[in-house]
């Protein structure tokens, strides 16, 4: 497990920076904007009917729920997703990228280690990650929810709601690492993934938009829609298992390659 | 004795592109084997397909008997390889990547990894992104040697060191030869092939086109004919001379075949001078590469 461990050494930091970022805003959309919002709520309506309803929806305002815990916390997740999506999409891209990177391929696939394994543990290091980090938000978002909804309390519900930032980013982790394996040079890793980040952001705000469903077959922030989640307590079959199957096929997809592919001479 | 190297046809195509064809060497354990032929002949190319870094289009290989690809795991941990030019991750110091090269092995080389630093003078704590090209060729020098390998692979090792660091590896390559690993030695420069070698295989775009014992190379085959005349020789030919160069009263060529058939010719011509000596092998090297002139 020496791979997972230095991988882990070389990206806990950046994970822990994000993961503090996304806590702390969570923590202040719900303990410092969450009563301000429902108090000045006929305020922000007649504001906001001043300006076209598409443009509400880009910016994930759903106008039915929005005055609510869980409306405002899943207003609020189209920006976690992009913090989330980015931090995941990063992860995937650096992991797997790292010995193209730092053009030592060489060092690391000439020791006694089957690729399938230095694959595997680098993709243990990168879920370990997730899955801390996540850890922390969803408890974070299921105390947030005891001390501020009103009951009765859902916990089921909210619990679904929080995990679909999870289940988005191992999504960006897949894409990430398919990305990571086929190029044939990575610049820049946080570039790339604040590109790959924001563009699922473009996708989901032009999804809204347009009000076209067809168009949330590529829109990966939707797949595991979080308001669903929250208000039914459960996402829609259909478009959640789009991302599942996404996720495990990319990654099947980057596993193939990394470990057939020939190392050219520098 | 098993063959610590062996391959049979070992063929590798990158799409359409050459690579290597049926290449077949044999390499016999403990010995020191050179692979010399120019850039792009296929020397990397049949070394990365013995270390599972490519994946060969036919023929196979083995080393110490097993398949170099369904057996790679097995194969890498006997293996020490220094490539030509050596990369290692951003802000390490070289301490922390060695023990992170030795962390892949199955035994403890922590006392080795000094004893090589200390033959190479080589600061273990700076961090090597701050190293100048020798010393960052020293860290894969050591890097591939820590584990004490049965097999040394070294792949253009060289470049990047000088002269009197490339004689303290030279002599690193030879006691870990009398340790008893076999060192396959891959080179473009024939002096330090030369140097260290005991048999050469010689490789020319793709194929292997000679396999001798450095001494047979030298000696048995080749001598290096030069004479002056007393007058210009017209048009100069003779059975098994090859690469002949003339310029006024002086010519020179390189010979293979009896020697008494070359003193015979010469005696025949107005000499006012003559040498006959060993030819530098980089001097023989060049006979295979003249492209169909070659007499044999």
């Amino acid at each position: 497990m020496n791979v997972f461990r230095f991988e882990l050494r070389r990206t806990w930091v950046g994970v822990a920076v994000w993961t503090l970022v996304m806590t702390g805003l969570l923590a202040g959309l719900i303990t410092g904007a969450l009563p301000a919002f429902l108090e000045s709520r006929a305020g922000v309506e007649s504001m906001l009917a001043n300006f076209p309803p598409a443009f509400a929806a880009a910016f994930g305002m759903q106008m039915d729920n929005l005055f609510s815990f869980g409306g405002l916390y899943s207003f609020g997740f189209l920006y976690f997703s992009i913090f989330g999506t980015i931090m995941a999409s990063g992860l995937g891209l650096n992991l797997f990228s790292r010995e193209k990177r730092e053009k030592c391929m060489d060092f690391l696939l000439t020791k006694p280690r089957a690729r399938g394994r230095l694959f595997s543990e680098k993709l243990l290091a990168a879920l370990t990650l997730l899955v801390v980090s996540n850890a922390l938000f969803i408890i974070e978002s299921l105390a947030l929810y005891r001390a501020y909804a009103p009951a009765p309390l859902l916990i089921g519900h909210a619990l679904l709601a929080a995990s679909s930032l999870l289940l988005t980013e191992l999504l960006f982790l897949s894409i990430g690492a398919v990305i990571a394996v086929l190029a044939r040079k990575i610049r820049s890793v946080s570039g790339l993934a604040t590109a790959i980040g924001f563009a699922g952001f473009l996708l989901s705000a032009l999804h809204s938009l347009l009000e076209e469903e067809s168009l949330r077959y590529i829109t990966p922030f939707q797949y595991y829609d979080t308001a669903k989640a929250f208000f039914n307590g459960a996402f829609e079959a259909k478009y959640a298992l789009i991302g599942v199957a996404l996720t495990l096929g990319l990654m099947a997809a980057a596993y193939a390659r990394y470990t057939r592919v020939d190392i050219p001479a520098l | 004795m098993g063959y610590a190297i062996e391959t049979k046809k070992l063929t590798k195509y990158y799409g359409k592109a050459r690579g290597i064809v049926d290449v077949d060497l044999a390499v016999e354990e403990g010995e020191i084997f050179g692979f010399i032929g120019p850039n792009g002949a296929g020397k990397s190319t049949t070394i990365r397909t013995l270390l599972g870094l490519i994946k060969k289009s036919g023929g196979f290989a083995t080393i110490f008997g097993m398949d170099c690809e369904k057996d790679k795991v097995k194969i890498l941990s006997e293996v020490g390889y220094l490539p030509g030019e050596v990369f290692y991750y951003d802000n390490m110091r070289a301490i922390d990547l060695l023990r992170y090269s030795a962390s892949f092995y199955k035994k403890d080389c922590a006392k080795r990894i000094v004893e090589l630093a200390d033959a190479l003078s080589l600061d273990l704590n700076k961090k090597i992104e701050d190293m100048s090209l020798g010393n960052k060729k020293k860290v894969g020098i050591v890097q591939g040697l820590l584990h004490s390998p049965r097999l040394i692979i070294l792949d253009e090792p060289t470049s990047g060191l000088d002269p009197l660091m490339q004689r303290t590896f030279f002599e690193l390559i030879q006691r870990e030869n009398e340790r008893g690993a076999t060192v396959l030695f891959s080179s473009h420069i024939l002096g330090e092939v030369q140097r260290i070698c005991n048999r050469v295989a010689i490789i020319k775009e793709g194929r292997i086109v000679d396999l001798r014992s450095i001494g047979d190379l030298r000696k048995n085959s080749y001598k290096k004919v030069s004479f002056t005349s007393a007058s210009p020789i017209e048009s100069f030919s003779l059975a098994g001379a090859a690469q002949v160069a003339q310029d006024g009263v002086q010519t020179s060529f390189l010979y293979s075949g009896e020697i008494n058939a070359l003193l015979q010719a010469l005696a025949g011509m107005p000499l006012v001078n003559a040498d006959i000596s060993e030819p530098e092998l980089e001097e023989i090297f060049l006979h295979y590469y003249e492209d169909g002139e070659t007499e044999q």
